[in-house]
């Protein structure tokens, strides 16, 4: 420990850090949570001079009432429960192979990892351009110059093309391209976790198994996952936060307009509200919406904490 | 007593061969599921670095190039 004649020196390193928290991030909260009970509150004319605005719940009333905020919260909840579990347990099975292997593995590991160190948005459009249907689709009779490389594929398995992200797609196609692109960008890190965590079991439980003969499935369930159980559920619990706040995948896809062409908005999430409402002028509404998404991170965190505490072994 | 099996050499070379062949088909199957995954993964980065090297027509192309050929 520092000796009290040193301690000066210790604030003094950490002073800066402490700042710009305070500036950036603290100060921020505060002002937000205070916003989200003003109404009629408007950055403008306050800046402008003049503000008025009274207190009361009504930014909140205003938001859970609003059939987009409805659309918003069933896409974002729809994301979540798709894209996690699916991506956890790929991760995992993914994770356990790469530790069965010896010659290839760095290789096949910086594969894995590729998709991390990628720009979310750049390969979004890549994304949008394997998906998408040149042509005039929805007429009646659609004449299609190409179909993309993922209808084209599907023809070649002797399937139906589908219209994935242009005019007049369906909602559940919109789903799936989001949900294999979400899952796609969240698959390295938790690769890279539960790999670290198999790595680090204790090579003699393997030992013993092997003495049992025990087959192979047996040994993943009974062995692996529960003493790779803290890392799975600190990978879900970062999954679930991270789900709900999903935006820039969107973004990535389907451009600014948050959906296809004939129906804009349909894909927006939470976060999505909270920056229309801001480009709006409506900060109240913004802060408001902003305290509701982490009220319900903060619920559903704490279920999974719960949950948790009797399913992990530490 | 006269039941009991003795593990005499040739029981012992017909499991470990046994093993052997399980074995690597385990080992196989790992392989086979890594690299699949793999390619799926790898699969846009490829696409992105093809299609950017086409010219516009050969990249509305239907049943689509893999390889590069000049179409100019």
């Amino acid at each position: 420990m520092v000796e009290s004649k040193q301690q000066w020196k210790a604030w003094l390193y950490l002073a800066p850090a402490i700042v710009l928290l305070l500036v950036f991030t603290v100060w921020p909260i505060i002002n937000t949570v205070a916003m989200a009970f003003m109404e009629g509150y408007s950055g403008l004319t306050k800046a402008g001079g003049e503000a008025t605005f009274k207190i009361g719940f009504g930014n909140f009333i205003h938001v859970v009432g609003h059939p987009d905020f409805q659309q918003a919260m069933k896409n974002t909840i729809l994301l979540c429960v798709f894209t996690v579990p699916l991506s956890t347990i790929l991760a995992l099975l993914i994770a356990v192979a790469l530790n069965a292997i010896k010659p290839l593995r760095k290789a096949l590991q910086t594969i894995f990892f590729l998709p991390y160190v990628t720009n979310s948005i750049a390969i979004g459009m890549v994304f949008a351009a394997m998906f998408n249907v040149i042509g005039t689709i929805g007429t009646r009779r659609p004449l299609i110059i190409s179909y993309g490389i993922i209808n084209d594929i599907i023809r070649l398995f002797g399937g139906n093309w589908v219209n994935w992200i242009n005019s007049g797609s369906e909602y559940w196609a919109n789903m799936f391209v989001m949900v294999v692109y979400i899952v796609w960008n969240a698959l390295p890190f938790k690769i890279l976790v539960l790999l670290g965590g198999l790595q680090s079991i204790n090579k003699q439980y393997y030992d013993a198994a092997k003495v049992d003969s025990a087959p192979r499935w047996r040994v993943l369930t009974r062995i692996t996952v529960p003493l790779l159980s803290p890392m799975i559920a600190y990978v879900v619990i970062t999954g679930f936060i991270g789900g709900f706040k999903e935006y820039t995948s969107i973004v990535g896809i389907f451009g600014e307009n948050m959906g296809p062409a004939h129906d804009a908005g349909r894909l927006n999430t939470m976060v999505g509200l909270i920056y229309d409402s801001l480009e709006m002028d409506n900060q109240g509404g913004a802060s408001a919406a902003a305290l509701i998404l982490f009220g319900i991170i903060l619920i559903v965190t704490l279920i999974n904490l719960q949950v948790s505490k009797k399913r992990v072994h530490y | 007593m006269a039941e009991m099996k003795v593990m005499n050499e040739k029981n012992m070379q017909k499991t470990t061969a046994r093993q052997k062949v399980l074995r690597f088909l385990g080992q196989g199957g790992i392989y086979l599921f890594l690299l699949t995954m793999a390619l799926i993964v790898l699969f846009p980065f490829y696409w992105m670095i093809i299609s950017s090297l086409k010219s516009l027509a050969e990249y509305r192309l239907s049943p689509p190039t893999f390889s590069l050929y000049r179409f100019w």
